[in-house]
């Protein structure tokens, strides 16, 4: 095993740790901590056996491993930003419901 | 017939007391939106007598638009108007909205500044309203002459049918695709829209603000 699969093994095994410890804080669900967990053991199954990413890149018709892996990432990124618009907009709209009421509520005790 | 007023109002002080002054001979009542303004706005509204609703905070147009009609509808109005706080448009032109509503059905009648008179318009806001126009067409089915006017009336039957979530001018466009989802009756009246040095500083002018209306009725569909 080469020096950078070593450390990127380490860093994984860091992340999951943590990962780990916000499931038991409860900062995280248990689904959220099972989705994140995979990604991170695929990452770790990339890092250990690179020549599955050429692998999968053939099978897939892109040019090399490296290639698939970082398309995938760029996909993931994407999907992951929508995800925080969407919530970013429910939080607003929660917001203005908030001040709606506020608003609303005082002019009733000003009557 | 009790007819309330919506103004939504941001930073309008300058404008709003005539226009509540204005609006006043026509309408039962003038509920002004103040969406979270630094200056006089509540104040000069006040002034006018017109009843005044503070958000807390700016949550934008038709966030200030929504709180209003519930306003309205709570206090036993048979129809609502939506005005703008600016001065761009004419008091006249509300009767001639309400006169083309039928009592107590459902309907909205909608201005146009393109049946009516757009007065000192200038030009790349014409366009960018025609290509609203063609975008409201695409998106709900409707072919309107002025998609974007914020001058409209609703009977309180319509009112209550609508679901509207949009909190900033994206509302505008969310009416008029539930006017289509709804099938509401609805008509189209010629009304004036003046263009003045003041109102040409408000945030409705501009190319920007429609790259983000889109992107807000984009973000909607997935929230409902």
């Amino acid at each position: 095993m080469s020096a950078i699969q070593i450390i990127l093994l380490v860093i994984i095994l860091i992340i999951i740790w943590r990962l780990y410890r916000r499931l038991a804080s409860d900062e995280l669900t248990r689904r959220e901590f099972v989705e994140w967990f995979l990604l991170w053991l695929a990452v770790a199954f990339l890092v250990i056996v690179p020549e599955t990413a050429s692998y999968l890149a053939q099978l897939v018709g892109v040019g090399r491993g490296s290639d698939l892996v970082v398309y995938l990432a760029v996909l993931l990124a994407f999907y992951l930003l929508f995800k925080i618009f969407v919530r970013l907009e429910h939080t607003e709209r929660d917001l203005t419901a908030i001040v709606r009421h506020l608003a609303l509520k005082e002019k009733k005790d000003d009557k | 017939m009790k007819i309330f007023a919506v103004i939504p109002a941001y930073g309008a002080a300058g404008t709003v007391r005539q226009v509540v002054l204005g609006l006043k001979p026509y309408v039962s009542e003038v509920v002004v939106v103040d969406d979270g303004s630094a200056d006089a706005t509540s104040a000069e509204a006040s002034v006018a007598g017109a009843k005044v609703l503070k958000h807390f905070i700016n949550r934008g147009y038709g966030a200030a638009l929504i709180t209003g009609q519930n306003y309205a509808l709570k206090h036993g109005a048979e129809v609502v108007v939506h005005f703008d706080a600016d001065g761009q448009f004419d008091p006249a032109d509300v009767p001639k909205l309400v006169a083309a509503l039928q009592p107590h059905q459902p309907g909205v009648a909608l201005g146009s500044r393109f049946l009516g008179r757009a007065i000192n318009m200038p030009c790349v806001r014409k366009v960018t309203l025609k290509l609203g126009v063609v975008f409201t067409w695409a998106t709900s089915g409707l072919k309107l002459t002025d998609a974007h006017n914020g001058l409209r009336a609703f009977t309180a039957e319509a009112v209550r049918r609508l679901n509207l979530r949009q909190d900033r001018m994206a509302v505008s466009s969310e009416i008029v695709q539930e006017i289509a989802r709804l099938k509401l009756p609805f008509v189209e009246v010629p009304v004036t829209v003046v263009y003045t040095a003041d109102s040409m500083r408000s945030s409705k002018q501009g190319r920007l603000p429609a790259i983000r209306i889109i992107k807000d009725l984009l973000l909607g569909k997935f929230l409902r």
